[in-house]
């Protein structure tokens, strides 16, 4: 059984974060931590728990973007995975992080796993960054297989090459389904535990070379949208801040909470 | 030229789980004078009583997709099921519900369509003539303006993206509703398409605590650790009838049960006050407090997206500042 595992590196959205000159994605300082998508910790980790409980299982991991995002491929290798591919995102350089658009991104997935046959494809719901829940089901279109959203609880049944799912939904209620193999699944934060890397699987990945892709650039005709650019939010509330000390703004606070009867 | 746009509504059991005006006073907020040629489609397997009602009370024609496989959520089915109606129509937008399962089927249609797309839109403004849609990133930190370069354009909308609008007065006349079924597609009864749902599962859940509560004292990831929680616990202690929340990262570290998960896919809550603890306020929890009399956010990323639907903001670590307040409210 092959299984793959589409991971992305984002910037930590709660560090410190400005909009670029040019107005296409972020800025950030040298203390800017890039780590692995949380959503595809726990989509790793659901390939991984699979590895442990049947024989002859490998995971296999690939991540699309800058150089650094081997960083975070050998992070995934220090959890277990057995091989690692990076893929350039066309026409960004080596080194800079930026907005990267869902159909490239999934094409060029796509079009790595295609002759590679895997059974199962895992990705995150959603990227932290862009928040698009889009590549999962877009490489799934690629490939022309079925595809499962936002999944809280997985299990094989190898017997007959299928897969059973619980797939999250609105308001407190979840829909089972089975899905026929190969088949995607997008993994929702909070179905496992994802694991810590071990120091002998550190000392592996060190050892082990990542293949890196660069492929073509994308000729314009491929990009779907005219033109983006970011901003701050409009704020839609008028929020009063309250300043001061630590000391002084606890102070106000807990006035506030009792002038409005709110203390016991 | 008229701008045409088709809604894809989604029922489960035969019932909708979205609210019909939303996506419709969208749709219309498309052209620039709100004179959108929309008709919507709805998902399902006996879905005329639904189908009626909403031509009632829109005035918009109703295509019904009827079919067994869609007595549950079957995005796969729909995105292909679908494509016959959207081929018709060619309309310049399709518009579905912002759900893990609307992005899905919007990302299959957008592969199969070569389409624009365009998920969690917020809301939209336009530049002259041309759309421009605004979408959160970075848990709501900075929006992203897009401007569509394909037709059609699929969108997933948020809740109250068009909220700004008044709502349109009843219609004179009410819409058509045309009936269609999946084989009329070339889709044959006994094709499953890769994806069969088995049922529909609720969480088991007897904790009312955060609906009965007037103030609910919530925590998210700044709180950093299950020690941490105490803290936020003591503050909800010396509050009246308060209850303990948090968010779904919160609940997924293990700090908290899922049963106190507060947002889209956890409770929705009123409570008079609602103070948030290092609670980041992505547009997934915020849904779930948008009817909270007074939000007080504590957070120490001046950026944090809370801050723009909160009523009052502290900028601080919670584990210097919660001690603070607890002792604060001691006093006296």
């Amino acid at each position: 059984m092959k299984i793959l595992v589409c991971i992305k590196e984002v910037v930590d959205p709660s560090s410190a974060l400005s909009v670029s000159p040019c107005r296409t994605w972020v800025e950030s300082g040298h203390t800017a931590d890039y780590r692995m998508n949380r959503y595809d910790e726990y989509a790793l980790e659901e390939a991984l728990l699979i590895k442990e409980a049947h024989s002859d299982v490998t995971v296999d991991v690939i991540s699309v973007g800058p150089a650094r995002v081997t960083e975070t491929l050998k992070r995934a290798m220090g959890k277990g995975a057995d091989t690692a591919v990076h893929i350039l995102y066309p026409g960004q350089g080596t080194t800079r992080p930026g907005y990267m658009d869902a159909h490239i991104v999934s094409s060029l997935i796509a079009e790595y796993a295609a002759p590679l046959s895997y059974d199962v494809i895992f990705t995150g719901v959603m990227a932290e960054d862009d928040m698009q829940c889009t590549v999962g089901p877009l490489i799934a279109a690629h490939l022309d297989i079925p595809c499962a959203v936002s999944v809280v609880a997985e299990a094989l049944n190898l017997n007959d090459r299928t897969i059973t799912v619980d797939c999250e939904m609105e308001g407190g209620m979840s829909e089972s389904a089975v899905l026929s193999l190969p088949a995607l699944l997008t993994i929702q934060s909070g179905i496992n535990q994802p694991r810590y890397p071990s120091l002998s699987n550190m000392l592996r990945s060190k050892a082990q070379d990542i293949a890196t892709v660069d492929p073509e650039p994308v000729p314009a005709a491929e990009k779907r949208d005219a033109g983006f650019s970011l901003s701050l939010p409009l704020k839609d509330s008028t929020c009063t801040m309250i300043t001061g000390t630590s000391e002084k703004k606890a102070e106000t606070l807990a006035r506030l909470l009792r002038d409005n009867m709110f203390v016991k | 030229m008229t701008t045409t746009s088709l809604i894809i509504m989604e029922t489960v059991r035969n019932t909708l789980l979205q609210p019909v005006p939303d996506l419709v006073r969208f749709s219309e907020a498309l052209s620039p004078e709100g004179r959108t040629e929309s008709t919507m489609v709805m998902a399902g397997r006996d879905i005329h009583g639904p189908a009626i009602h909403a031509a009632e009370t829109t005035g918009i024609t109703i295509v019904t997709l009827e079919d067994p496989r869609f007595f549950l959520p079957n995005p796969e089915l729909l995105s292909t099921g679908l494509l016959e109606i959207i081929r018709e129509a060619s309309p310049s937008y399709i518009c579905l519900s912002h759900t893990p399962r609307g992005c899905m089927t919007a990302a299959k249609l957008s592969k199969t369509l070569g389409a624009s797309l365009i998920t969690g839109v917020e809301s939209l403004h336009h530049t002259g003539d041309t759309p421009v849609f605004r979408r959160a990133v970075f848990g709501g930190k900075f929006a992203m303006d897009i401007t569509p370069g394909k037709r059609p354009v699929i969108l997933t909308v948020m809740p109250g993206a068009a909220n700004e609008r008044n709502p349109s007065a009843p219609p004179e006349t009410p819409g058509r509703v045309i009936k269609k079924h999946l084989p009329d597609h070339g889709i044959e009864p006994d094709d499953t398409v890769g994806f069969m749902p088995v049922e529909l599962k609720s969480l088991e859940d007897s904790d009312n605590s955060l609906e009965e509560a007037d103030i609910i004292v919530s925590a998210g990831k700044g709180i950093e650790s299950a020690e941490n929680i105490d803290m936020v616990r003591n503050v909800a202690s010396l509050l009246k009838n308060a209850a303990i929340g948090a968010s779904r990262i919160a609940c997924d570290m293990g700090w908290l049960p899922h049963s106190k998960q507060i947002g889209e896919t956890g409770k929705r809550v009123a409570p008079k006050l609602y103070l948030a603890c290092g609670i980041s306020g992505s547009a997934q929890h915020v849904a779930g407090i948008r009817n909270a009399q007074t939000i007080i956010a504590i957070n120490k990323d001046p950026g944090a997206a809370i801050f723009s639907v909160s009523d009052y903001g502290i900028v601080e670590d919670l584990t210097i500042f919660l001690p603070l307040l607890i002792e604060k409210l001691q006093q006296d």
